[in-house]
């Protein structure tokens, strides 16, 4: 039970620190913005809380030093300034290395030490150990969500400080004001133990107060914010309202009832003077049973819980359960058993076809559609906005442009653009080198860029957009843009291209993706070893997606790649050659054709179709499988558009589309070109997808390599 | 000005708060405040705008206003509050409009908005 807490927490704690990230990152732009400071704080806030509940002590410790500093500038006691942001960054990153460390084994501590160290000194140092301060911040209560409020709480608090608290060097407004940072507070501070002047002693605390506060944290965060302070200090919880209790009620306890449970009022009081039909109040004020400050904090409490039981019953019901916390491996269960059943499915449509039974081939379609509704379902479940990666991205330029001496700003768009979980996770990569490649060698350094007549400050755009049944992700720089004479030259060297090639500027960027190739005059830390790139190809080909680049001198350079919205199950082209069946994916394709024997003769075996007057060039795909079968009278072309280019593949017959529940191959096919997959089909054969862009590129190098010999 | 006290020709005492009213001096305003009280039946103080202020300050305002109250005496201050002491009575929750026991079940005049 514990490993399964544990394992929340670190969850959990990934999220807050992604979201802490994002928060710094935009608070650098706006330094004054209290939501995001007050985001950050919280972020932290609940770091350190939790872990400390869950064993994490170093992460509790460490985050606490870097939350106070954070109080100090939600307090208005500092400013953000950029120091603060790169020590912030920092200890967002040591958490993490903390977070993922195996059990076990040790940590640099001293990069701990360093951060805080340096958090230190940016803190306002005091003119006397133990001043108290005027500054008072101003209270912002926080946000809540429709989410939030469906888990609030509401809690009696009384906070009785010891005498010493302030000699000691803690200020309890501060704490007060912890508590307000964990949601919606009333504090009613009570005077009524402060003794006339002489008896009082001046440097005690004889204030105390009562607190009702509605957050949706848990006792824990309460008690987490006396955590330095409760063995000295007499502090009450009570649970008062909450809206998991059943018998709830949109008025609140009376007056009365308030009073003795807080034991400032006994029962028979209460029954004394609810006997004089007065106003309650009132009449226990002029009796002199109850404090008028007492009196007040009651009905604070009762003002309190009314306003927020009203509040919750006039929010949807339905936002109480919006979202749920599913581990990712359900979902991959989940599809993985979707994908067998679409098997299955195919099998029964064709059993059911191949019956003729009216009713059972009804079922059967009924069944599909099904089956149809619940891959979509269970895949659109997986999709996650591609935004939440943005932020690294963002964090990536900060640091390598403060590294190289560049000025640079990146800028995002279409955060909100959804692709499959393990889509994303496979992008990181291919994106990090991309947008290193364009820090390193694309942006220029500023005294370059201002001799250019451009801004100092280089930009790097990074967005996303549907477009079919794909997304486009595009990466854009405005920096000097690819030399392209430099790359044919360093091409021709390699052998990468002919000594007469009359090559298109597309195919020559096309070649910074290949292996070891760099332009780049030395290696430096960032890139410029011709590794990054052929890793980006590498990686987009394995999502079954495609890179187009395009650059202008000068002006700069747009990588664009389109990527499929997700990796488990596809539309296809079903087809068949000889007794081989072979999936083309469907996105790809744009027509069908007939190719007559007579079309063959005629193209003197050049492998070229007239395609309503266009000539397209095809592969016979009987010959590059080697599959000896007799070739029918007539076969197909299956026209599909790789990288802009209509290239046809012959096969003997197109079954039709198909919904192909994508296998991959063993290590032993690992390496083998131009087949992405398989799939089972309805009978339980196999069929292998082909990957037609892989295809065409290894066609093609065969044939230079023959033309070559 | 520093913290000091004077008296006016009514007999009024005036105590001016100086620059700060914390822990730091708390011990010594509570001194004057007392000695004011025991010699003239008005006292009030008179603040400096800047006048830095933290949680003892408060205290210190209303354990005088109890003396006062006991002694039949008036407490109360001239001009204006200064913002750090309203910015204080806001934050540690000590607003009320409640009537005060200690003060002949008047409403507080420090603490109870007539500021």
């Amino acid at each position: 039970m514990m490993e399964e807490a544990v394992a929340t927490y670190r969850e959990e704690a990934g999220e807050l620190l992604a979201e802490l990230e994002t928060s710094l990152l935009e608070l650098e732009e706006t330094p004054d913005d209290n939501d995001l400071i007050n985001r950050v704080f919280r972020a932290m806030h609940t770091i350190k809380g939790s872990g400390a509940m869950f064993g994490f002590d170093e992460i509790a410790s460490f985050t606490h030093e870097v939350e106070t500093v954070f109080d100090m500038v939600r307090n208005g006691k500092m400013t953000v300034t950029k120091r603060l942001l790169d020590l912030t960054l920092k200890s967002r990153d040591h958490i993490s290395c903390l977070l993922n460390a195996p059990v076990g084994e040790d940590v640099d501590r001293s990069a701990g030490d360093e951060i805080i160290a340096g958090l230190r000194q940016l803190l306002p140092q005091p003119e006397l150990p133990q001043k108290g301060s005027s500054e008072i911040p101003s209270i912002k209560l926080p946000e809540v969500s429709p989410d939030e409020l469906s888990n609030e709480s509401t809690w009696r608090i009384r906070f009785r400080p010891a005498p010493n608290i302030i000699m000691c060097g803690t200020n309890p407004i501060s704490l007060i004001n912890e508590l307000r940072g964990l949601g919606t507070a009333q504090v009613v501070a009570q005077f009524d133990e402060i003794p006339q002047l002489d008896e009082l002693v001046p440097e005690s605390c004889h204030i105390y107060w009562d607190i009702i506060l509605t957050t949706s944290r848990g006792e824990d965060a309460i008690r987490d914010v006396f955590i330095f302070v409760e063995d000295d200090c007499d502090i009450k919880i009570e649970l008062i309202d909450s809206s998991g209790l059943i018998d709830r009620e949109e008025g609140y306890k009376k007056l009365g009832d308030i009073l003795v449970e807080r034991g400032d009022l006994s029962p028979v009081e209460m029954k004394k003077v609810l006997m004089l039909q007065k106003r309650f109040g009132e009449l226990l004020v002029e009796k002199g049973i109850v404090s008028p400050e007492k009196v007040q904090s009651a009905l604070v409490e009762q003002q309190h819980v009314k306003s927020v039981r009203k509040e919750r019953s006039e929010a949807p019901q339905q936002e109480a359960a919006a979202s749920i916390r599913v581990p990712a491996e359900k979902l991959d269960q989940l599809i993985n058993l979707v994908g067998e059943m679409v098997t299955v499915q195919a099998h029964l449509s064709q059993v059911s076809l191949a019956g003729g039974d009216a009713t059972f081939i009804a079922i059967s379609e009924e069944v599909e559609r099904l089956t149809n509704e619940l891959r979509d379902t269970a895949l659109n479940i997986r999709m996650l906005p591609i935004g939440s990666t943005f932020s690294k991205f963002k964090r990536l330029v900060r640091d390598l442009s403060g590294e190289l001496g560049k000025e640079i700003e990146m800028e995002t768009f279409g955060a909100e653009t959804e692709l499959d979980k393990t889509v994303i996770e496979k992008l990181n990569d291919p994106l990090v080198h991309i947008i290193r490649n364009s820090i390193d060698h694309g942006i220029e350094m500023p005294e370059v860029r201002c001799a250019a007549g451009k801004s100092a400050i280089g930009k790097v755009y990074l967005g996303a957009e549907h477009s079919g049944d794909s997304v486009l992700i595009t990466i854009r720089d405005d920096g000097a843009g690819l030399d392209r004479d430099a790359i044919r030259a360093k091409a021709l060297e390699r052998g990468l291209l002919p000594a007469n090639s009359e090559a298109s500027d597309r195919e020559i960027y096309s070649l910074i993706f290949a292996p070891g190739f760099s332009t780049a005059a030395k290696v430096t830390s960032v890139s410029g070893r011709g590794v990054g790139m052929d890793v980006v190809k590498r990686g987009i080909e394995g999502l079954r997606g495609s890179i187009g680049v395009d650059s202008v001198r000068g002006s700069g350079t747009t990588i664009t790649l389109k990527i499929p919205l997700t990796l488990a199950i596809i539309d296809s082209l079903l087809v068949k050659i000889g007794k081989d069946h072979f999936v083309l994916p469907l996105a790809s394709v744009e027509e069908c054709v007939e190719l007559t024997r007579e079309d063959i003769k005629n193209s003197h075996g050049r492998n070229l179709a007239n395609v309503r007057g266009a000539i397209v060039p095809y592969i016979p795909l009987r010959q590059h499988f080697g599959i000896i079968e007799q070739r029918p009278e007539i076969e197909q072309i299956v026209i599909a558009d790789i990288h802009g280019t209509k290239v046809g593949f012959v096969v003997d017959h197109v079954v039709g589309e198909h919904q192909t529940v994508i296998k991959s191959l063993g290590k032993m096919y690992r390496d083998v070109k131009g087949v992405s997959g398989a799939t089972i089909l309805g009978d339980g054969t196999v069929a292998l997808i082909l990957d037609m862009g892989t295809l065409l590129q290894t066609i093609e190098l065969m044939e230079l390599s023959t033309k070559g010999s | 000005m520093p913290l000091n006290s004077s008296c006016r020709e009514n007999g009024e005492i005036i105590i001016s708060s100086g620059d700060r009213l914390t822990i730091e001096n708390a011990s010594e305003f509570a001194r004057i405040i007392h000695e004011a009280l025991n010699s003239s039946k008005n006292v009030a103080i008179e603040f400096e705008s800047a006048l830095e202020v933290d949680i003892t300050g408060l205290q210190l305002i209303c354990s005088a206003c109890k003396s006062a109250a006991t002694k039949g005496c008036s407490f109360s201050y001239h001009g204006l509050m200064p913002p750090a002491l309203t910015e204080m009575i806001i934050a540690s929750g000590a607003a009320r409009h409640a009537i005060c026991r200690h003060n002949n079940d008047s409403t507080c005049i420090w603490f109870g908005g007539a500021h």
